[in-house]
């Protein structure tokens, strides 16, 4: 198969975007529909076809998204409309744009350790993640189901709460 | 440069602690913040003001607003044409919001001479944009877009917030300037608009006699 001339193919952004909360699941094709989905309803089937988005690839909590040349800026406002995926609230932030995925992937961060912990409040216990920066992303379970609580350590002194590790230290 | 997010709601209106998204503040960009029914604090380096907001529409309540919190910011959710004008008169009322929820009328080029001359902010909220579809989103950006023609020939001073109740809520200043693009606010604009509020902070602290 002959391919198309370095002239006629059309030319190409990526834009790396990293996902708050980091540890949400979620395939390329759900994302792909979210951020089509944004395009769609702001700026209408025309302009969509012309930034012709695709999600190329996930890497923990960055997804690499791409589109026409000339339409990074709908793409990234489509990218910050975003508000949730299958109900589940996040963010999406982009982060930078380039010509190249190579470029991009170098700006890729390792993944934030962070440590599972067990939090009591008012004599519950609740699990959670701390991270090394001091943030917590509490998982709060009750009949309604379960919900993220985003604080910070020094909180934990206002609600009185004690943090245990898994190894119980 | 002061830059200002108006109107978060930390826990417990919202699933994220005050720090917490103060945190995410300075990372967003944010050097200010407006807490909705939270004390005055930095955390950080995020200086946090406090913000009040009154969404019953009668003067008496918001005269009981503006006796009961002399060093708060205070923000009124807009009304009919009467209402704001009264508004716009009233000496502590700092911002006008929900003003793309009021009919078209509600704030025409008077109250908008108004605004400019006793330095009155509009409120956009940028949350309308984010959580709103279709029909709904088209009509906050149509006045939106109409109240920018009004502050371009009039003047007065617009201010920008997330209203976030969650960190996933909280956008960056880069984002702000490319959602406010959608109803063609520029970018200078957004600059200015973002930090609106602590000259209305420093009024504030003056001290006033309330009628």
């Amino acid at each position: 198969m002959k391919h198309l001339s370095p002239t006629l193919r059309e030319n190409r952004r990526y834009v790396l975007a990293r996902i708050t909360p980091p540890d949400f699941e979620s395939d390329t094709r759900e994302l792909y529909y979210a951020v089509s989905d944004s395009i769609t309803s702001l700026y209408g089937d025309c302009i969509a076809a012309e930034v012709h988005a695709a999600t190329i690839l996930r890497e923990g909590e960055y997804v690499i998204v791409r589109c026409r040349r000339g339409r990074e800026t709908e793409l990234c406002s489509a990218i910050a409309a975003i508000r949730s995926i299958n109900g589940t609230q996040i963010r999406i932030t982009a982060i930078a744009t380039s010509g190249t995925i190579a470029a991009l992937r170098k700006k890729i961060r390792p993944k934030e350790a962070a440590t599972a912990i067990t939090c009591t409040i008012d004599a519950e216990e609740q699990s959670g993640l701390l991270y090394a920066d001091g943030k917590i992303d509490l998982i709060r379970r009750d009949m309604k189901g379960q919900e993220l609580v985003y604080l910070t350590k020094d909180d934990m002194e206002k609600f009185h709460a004690t943090t245990t590790k898994p190894d119980g230290i | 440069m002061t830059v200002t997010d108006v109107f978060i709601h930390p826990f417990p209106e919202g699933d994220s602690t005050l720090q917490r998204m103060a945190l995410t503040a300075r990372e967003c960009g944010f050097d200010t913040l407006i807490a909705v029914h939270h004390h005055p604090c930095e955390y950080h380096g995020v200086r946090i003001l406090q913000g009040i907001l009154v969404n019953e529409g009668t003067m008496k309540t918001v005269m009981s607003a503006i006796r009961q919190n002399r060093r708060a910011i205070i923000g009124v959710a807009a009304g009919d044409a009467n209402f704001n004008r009264n508004l716009l008169k009233t000496q502590g009322v700092h911002l006008i919001t929900d003003l793309h929820r009021s009919q078209r009328n509600a704030f025409d080029q008077v109250s908008a001479k108004l605004a400019a001359g006793r330095r009155v902010a509009i409120h956009l909220d940028i949350s309308q944009i984010i959580s709103c579809r279709g029909h709904s989103r088209q009509k906050v950006l149509t006045r939106y877009a109409e109240l920018l023609t009004l502050q371009r020939k009039f003047g007065f001073s617009f201010a920008i917030g997330s209203g976030a109740r969650s960190i996933l809520g909280q956008r960056s200043v880069r984002e702000i300037i490319l959602l406010t693009a959608l109803f063609g606010m520029t970018k200078e604009e957004t600059i200015d608009a973002l930090g609106t509020v602590p000259e209305l902070y420093q009024d504030t602290s003056l001290p006033r006699v309330v009628v």
